[in-house]
């Protein structure tokens, strides 16, 4: 049974975002590869030949794979062309430009994920996303309003705010039905009311840190980091959801865009800091004087060291480019 | 030598009122006789654009001094030293006779330029040593709005007593032009220089002492954007250390808003306003207590100097948490910087370091920024502002401006200020 189990193996055909798009369960008897419908295992590839390559078990009880003087031959994923391949344990190779994939039948898989739990976290996360969303925006709101009848603004901005996400998703959703075929809105609802509440969260969470430990002179950084991850969490779920994309081919495509995006944005920010402005631009953070933690400095010395600072800071600022050369 | 005395004193007598009879009539040697023996000493001012050839600002000038040395303001032809090369400055005079100008020397703190031009007669206006009495009738001469020379009638009404910088308040209308020209007494002597207007017969003038102490100085060369830049820059440190310097020196006035003592009316020459702001709709109130120098300096269209400017806002609120409270003290901060003038040629941005200081027990939130002039070496706008984390519903929000200081000075200036908000309940 041992010797039986080592030599049964399963050989897979793999999408670019390693999903297996065809299976063939190798028992022991020898399986021929090709684009010819007299194969056992068929590959619709233009660049695969008809009769490509056949694997067997050897007397020594190990697979091989031999090429049938195919065209393009079988390539390893080094892009090295190889006759024939000893195949002992987990394999990859190329027949055309189907990467194919060999595994012992005893290779690992991980336990299922329990149904029904699983489907209730789904649900509550779908329903609580958006409702704490709304929340924080509400609260936001609520916090900008100085004047009777502040909660009538703060429902105005939260259905504002829900006609924004609500439309969001629908178009996300719509691009899912397109290229996964799956409609998925709660979740694409899910995904940008998460996202937006994670923003709301880190933003007040990194203003209220600079005004305790006061350094709102690093708050831009922060904010750059806010919103860098916020985009990155957003276009994470919503490729996930709308595409085919595995989890690290979404990762990767998210953190490309969130990267791009929040540069776009930072750059934006800093092309608006050096444009000149007549006025000074403070960015200052106030909050409960409860929460101060930074010990407060002796007047003169604050001055002092802030004049320092800021003399050679301003002295090293260079004229500006279009400053006229001032020689008559 | 009884006979002597009672003769003396008959002929003394007889001076006198001789004297007095004598200076109405010459009062009323008026406007009609200064005006003519005066035009041929006041000259148009006019700035030429040099591309389109063509008046690009216009103002008035007088003959001073021997070899062509003319007096006017540095605002007419500030765009000299400012765009060098882009104008040209030339006079008119009322024959109609043109020629060049060049800028020989500049008084930036009292708006005074000594110009010179190569072809002018020899006759010129003196200075009057001694100052007029108050209600002195005297004559202001220019080209108001580019309508010829025209002599304006008007009294002499002391100096500004409530000023940073001395001036002549003069009641007479002063017009857009007419800045640069002369206003003289009834003997035809220089009293001052027109150099501003509050509309409604409120004008005023530059001392004429500064037109003698710009003319000592004996300045023969043309000044070119260098020396003009050291100059300025000289001349603006020596008057922030005059003010800065005094005021550093004395306690500070203080005024009571609240709980709290705060610095108010510092010098004679700050005004001060107050205002409060209570609309029933609103959850919090708030009291405002402003003062500011009401001149500034003239370097350029754009840029003024030399100005004080402060103000303390008491928030208060019965209806409002803590966070909500902090959150609209915070909103205000950010929304109420001041805007300094300027543009990019003259002055970089502004760079900011915030923190908490504590003085006297009392703990604020403070930001302090400043930017460089890049004309000027040495000289900085600076905004500092600073509220106090002292309660839960009431908080005071104090702003200080100054423009044109040295940075040690604005740095013991704003140290001074926060260190004299108290809470004295």
């Amino acid at each position: 049974m041992e010797t039986l189990s080592v030599r049964r193996g399963v050989l897979e055909l793999v999408d670019r975002n390693g999903r297996v798009e065809q299976r063939v369960v190798l028992n022991g008897n020898a399986v021929t590869i090709g684009r010819a419908y007299d194969n056992e295992f068929i590959l619709d590839d233009l660049h695969v030949s008809p009769h490509h390559a056949r694997i067997s078990l050897e007397g020594d009880g190990v697979w091989r794979l031999r090429d049938l003087g195919s065209v393009n031959g079988i390539r390893l994923d080094n892009g090295r062309r190889v006759d024939e391949l000893p195949i002992d344990g987990e394999q990859s190779f190329m027949l055309g430009l189907c990467q194919l994939r060999y595994r012992p039948a005893d290779a690992p898989v991980p336990e299922a994920e329990p149904l029904r739990e699983r489907r209730q976290l789904r649900r509550a996360v779908v329903i609580l996303a958006p409702l704490l969303c709304l929340a924080a925006f509400a609260l936001d709101a609520d916090l900008d309003s100085y004047e009777t009848f502040g909660a009538l603004k703060a429902l105005s901005v939260v259905l504002a705010t829900l006609v924004a996400i609500v439309i969001w998703s629908a178009i996300w959703a719509l691009i899912g039905r397109l290229f996964a075929q799956r409609l998925n809105f709660p979740g694409h609802l899910a995904v940008i009311s998460g996202g937006l509440l994670f923003a709301s969260v880190f933003e007040s969470l990194s203003h209220l840190g600079a005004f305790a430990f006061a350094f709102d002179q690093a708050l831009p950084w922060f904010d750059a980091i806010g919103v860098c991850a916020t985009f990155v969490l957003i276009l994470y779920g919503h490729l996930r959801l709308a595409s085919r994309l595995h989890r690290r081919g979404a990762l990767i495509g998210a953190v490309a865009f969130g990267i791009l995006l929040a540069g776009a944005v930072q750059i934006k920010q800093i092309v608006y800091a050096e444009q000149f402005s007549t006025r000074p631009r403070i960015g200052f953070t106030l909050a409960a004087p409860a929460l101060r933690v930074a010990s407060p400095r002796p007047v003169s010395a604050f001055y002092a060291q802030a004049t320092d600072g800021l003399t050679r800071e301003l002295a090293d600022d260079a004229p500006h480019a279009n400053a006229p050369a001032r020689s008559p | 030598m009884r006979t002597l005395n009672f003769i003396a004193s008959l002929l003394a007598g007889f001076c006198a009122a001789s004297l007095a009879l004598a200076w109405p009539a010459s009062a009323a040697e008026n406007a009609e006789t200064i005006f003519a023996s005066a035009k041929d000493r006041i000259l148009q001012v006019r700035l030429i654009d040099q591309a389109g050839n063509a008046k690009n600002a216009l103002g008035s000038g007088f003959v001073i001094a021997e070899g062509g040395r003319v007096i006017s303001n540095y605002h007419v032809v500030s765009g000299l030293v400012n765009h060098p090369g882009r104008f040209r400055a030339e006079y008119l005079t009322q024959g109609g006779d043109t020629g060049r100008l060049e800028l020989l020397d500049i008084d930036v703190v009292h708006d005074l330029a000594l110009l010179r031009a190569a072809e002018l007669p020899e006759a010129h206006f003196t200075v009057r040593a001694q100052a007029p009495v108050m209600g002195e009738r005297l004559y202001s001469l220019g080209n108001p709005l580019d309508l010829g020379l025209t002599i304006v009638e008007g009294t002499y009404n002391g100096l500004l007593k409530k000023s940073l910088y001395e001036r002549i308040h003069f009641t007479g209308s002063i017009n857009p032009g007419m800045s640069g020209g002369p206003t003289l007494d009834g003997n035809g002597q220089v009293i001052g220089v027109n150099v501003a207007t509050a509309g409604n017969q409120v004008s005023f003038l530059v001392p004429a002492k500064y037109v003698s102490e710009l003319l000592a100085r004996g300045a023969d060369k043309p000044m070119d954007a260098a020396a003009f830049d050291a100059t300025v820059a000289g001349q603006l440190l020596a008057n922030q250390q005059r003010y800065v310097g005094t005021l550093l020196g004395t306690a500070f006035a203080e005024t009571a808003l609240g709980g709290y003592s705060v610095p108010g009316q510092i010098a004679d020459y700050v005004n001060c306003w107050g205002h409060t702001d209570r609309e029933p709709r609103r959850l919090y109130h708030s009291v405002s207590y402003s003062c500011s120098t009401d001149e500034n300096i003239f370097l350029s269209d754009e840029l003024s100097s030399g100005a004080i400017h402060f103000s303390h806002r008491l928030w208060s609120t019965d209806d409002l948490g803590v966070l909500h409270f902090f959150h609209l003290l915070q909103n205000a901060a950010n929304g109420d910087s001041a805007s300094f003038g300027g543009n990019e040629e003259s002055a970089g941005n502004f760079r900011c370091r915030s923190g908490f200081v504590e003085h006297a027990g009392l703990v604020s939130k403070t930001v302090y920024c400043m930017r460089r002039y890049k004309q000027f070496e040495g000289l900085y706008d600076v905004y500092e502002q600073a509220i106090t984390l002292h309660d839960d519903h009431e908080a005071l929000e104090s702003t200080l401006t100054l423009s044109g200081v040295s940075a040690a000075n604005a740095a013991a200036f704003a140290s001074k200020f926060v260190e004299d908000i108290a809470w004295k309940p």
